[in-house]
């Protein structure tokens, strides 16, 4: 025991150490956006954690300048691709070109090969150029001809999906969403933050820039000490409870959800949800996980990856509320 | 030989099987019906095998074939049957003679009697059609007038079912239900008292000395827990120990003890998801520092309780004094 404890007490030294990055990142990232702490500590836990991130949210909310910015934060490449429904897989992923001087065909490589990719509205391209990003992402290597290339880590696909204009859009499958770690809805800036970025943006100097304070090996070192981060059972029975109240509500007395819930949670949003959970505490410069932590993270895990019903539709109920309603009913250890 | 020996056996019992046709008219219109009857007489040592008359013979048709009765008289037997025919072509009929076959009854006997009936003839008339008068069209179908006896099995359909779902409304409303098991429930103490019970006697029997510091500080919490969400109705259990902090500095009585209630749960937290190893010491302090909290807490909810509720009194005696002075 005594051992044990130790152990924990040096893995929290050493996260305690290692993760002032953070506050690094945070002041950086802070110089060109305006609020949005939510989104830039969602983004910071789907790196360390090792996923992915859907961003909703109507357009003009600095979701490109905020992954644009982390990408400049850690001296990392960044490419943005913007999704049309011309869009083929090879404008994503690369192709093979004839080269006439040396009588052969060369690989070009597309944009996904960089190490913060924006995939703008993802939902206005075909699935076969969609299936090509997500496999990419699961894969976390692209073929192209003959030759498979690993994709350079850290590796974080950032895609955007626009909850207005849904005519003439490809609304990603619900299997295909289940590979996105966290989907973060993105809400409108306080009246407050509004002027700050009025004047910012209008001020004669231009806009701030950022500057790298992160070398991408710090952020493969910290992925590392994340997963090292102590999770208690009582806290995995905590996660282990909320996914299962998605799957049996009435077990958890909440039978007025069970009409509600078209399909449950996967053991997918369990795995996400410790993970997650583990990158938000090494956020807050603990080596431990606590109910908070799996709590902060518990809708963007788990808001994509709950089915609604019509009749839940048709009542205005959110994925949201379901979660809330869980949350409220599930004892914390 | 062996019609010798019929005739021999028929002279030794001085008894002749008969067989008679006869019509109820001998004449009909065409598609009328009418009666043959059948009538055989035997001997009780015979018995009637059956007859060959098949179902249309020479434009003649059986419609119906009667019961054969049989009637048992002085040793014979004598069948009747009564078969109804008719005729769908005009014209001056036969109905031939058929074969009637007899069996002997005596056992291991297989002797065989055949009798042939009379032949009769039928005439059946046409309608007459009087060519002087013009041709008329098929007249319609003509509906038959309803009576009462026609819809009477529908009423009597429609009363059965309207008691019988009568029925099973009044069984379904009267239906004795099963009585709910009584459970006796134990009268809930006040949260104070309820509290203070366990924390008392845990100061008492110092529980870290037996049970894991975890489980010490995990059943420290939520007797901690229950008493908040009991006494100040803030749903304790369910929210994580920085919500709780949140919920507490909206009450005034928490807020003002917020600090200890800050130390024991995050030594709790610690002790409880990250492996923190808490000493004999600190958990004593800890449980020392619950029951004053409680204690104290509880002090100053009786003292808002009862400032509120004197001065509720004094307004109640303002407002008489007003009146009286009115």
């Amino acid at each position: 025991m005594e051992q044990a404890t130790a152990d924990i007490r040096t893995l929290h030294e050493q996260i305690h150490q290692a993760s002032a990055f953070v506050d690094l990142l945070h002041m950086e990232m802070g110089k060109v956006i305006v609020g949005q702490k939510y989104m830039v500590d969602r983004l910071m836990v789907a790196l360390l954690a090792q996923g992915h991130v859907l961003l909703e949210g109507v357009p003009g909310l600095a979701k490109t300048l905020a992954i644009k910015s982390l990408a400049a934060c850690i001296r990392a490449q960044f490419s943005r691709i913007q999704f049309t429904p011309d869009l083929l897989p090879a404008d994503v992923i690369g192709t093979m070109i004839y080269n006439q001087q040396q009588n052969n065909f060369i690989v070009r490589k597309g944009p996904i090969f960089a190490n913060f990719v924006l995939a703008d509205e993802i939902n206005r391209a075909p699935a076969k150029v969609q299936s090509a990003l997500l496999e990419a992402m699961q894969e976390k290597q692209v073929t192209i001809g003959d030759h498979t290339f690993p994709l350079e880590e850290p590796f974080l696909v950032l895609a955007t999906q626009n909850p207005i204009e849904q005519e003439g859009t490809y609304p990603l499958p619900e299997a295909q969403v289940d590979r996105f770690m966290l989907k973060i809805v993105v809400g409108y800036p306080t009246k407050e933050e509004e002027v700050k970025i009025i004047r910012q943006n209008i001020q004669p100097e231009g806009m701030p820039k950022v500057n790298p304070v992160v070398h991408p090996q710090d952020i493969l070192a910290a992925r590392q000490l994340v997963r090292n981060v102590y999770m208690d059972e009582k806290i995995e029975k905590y996660i282990i409870d909320i996914v299962f109240a998605t799957r049996q509500p009435a077990e958890y007395k909440l039978s007025k959800l069970t009409p509600l819930i078209a399909y449950a949670a996967s053991p997918r949003a369990s795995i996400n949800l410790a993970l997650a959970a583990k990158a938000y505490a090494f956020i807050k410069r603990r080596g431990y996980v606590i109910p908070e932590d799996v709590r902060s993270v518990c809708y963007d895990v788990m808001r994509h990856r709950i089915g609604l019903t019509y009749e839940a539709e048709a009542e205005n109920v959110t994925t949201e509320n379901i979660i809330s309603e869980i949350l409220n009913v599930v004892e914390v250890p | 030989m062996a019609f010798l020996g019929i005739m021999w056996h028929m002279q030794a019992f001085g008894q002749q099987p008969r067989v008679e046709v006869h019509t109820d008219s001998s004449q009909i219109l065409i598609g009328s019906q009418f009666h043959l009857y059948l009538d055989i007489t035997l001997p009780g040592s015979y018995r009637l095998q059956g007859y060959a008359l098949p179902d249309s013979f020479n434009h003649i048709e059986v419609v119906q074939r009667g019961q054969a009765d049989t009637i048992s008289t002085g040793g014979q037997w004598q069948y009747h049957q009564v078969l109804t025919l008719t005729s769908f072509d005009s014209g001056r009929w036969q109905i031939p003679s058929f074969p009637v076959v007899l069996a002997s009854s005596r056992l291991n006997d297989t002797t065989h009697l055949m009798l042939q009936t009379d032949s009769l003839w039928i005439q059946v008339q046409t309608v007459p059609v009087d060519t002087t008068k013009p041709f008329m069209p098929i007249k319609d179908i003509r509906r038959v007038k309803l009576t009462w006896l026609d819809v009477l099995p529908y009423v009597l359909l429609g009363i059965a079912l309207v008691l019988l779902v009568l029925g099973i409304i009044y069984v379904l409303r009267h239906r004795k239900r099963k009585a709910a098991p009584v459970v006796i429930q134990q009268p809930l103490q006040p949260p104070y008292e309820e509290a203070m019970a366990l924390l008392k006697q845990w100061q008492a029997e110092q529980p870290w000395t037996k049970i894991q510091m975890k489980e010490y500080f995990t059943r420290l919490t939520d007797v901690l827990r229950r008493y908040v969400e009991r006494a100040f109705q803030i749903p304790a259990m369910e929210i994580t120990s920085g919500e709780l902090l949140e919920q507490m500095d909206k009450h005034r009585v928490l807020r003002e003890h917020r600090a200890v209630w800050e130390e024991i749960l995050s030594e709790a937290d610690r002790v409880k998801f990250a492996k923190w190893q808490s000493s004999p010491e600190i958990a004593a302090l800890c449980l020392e520092k619950a029951i004053q909290v409680v204690e104290a807490t509880h002090q100053a909810q009786e003292a808002e309780r009862r400032a509120a509720e004197s001065a509720s009194a004094a307004d109640a005696q303002a407002a008489a004094v007003k009146n009286i002075s009115k």
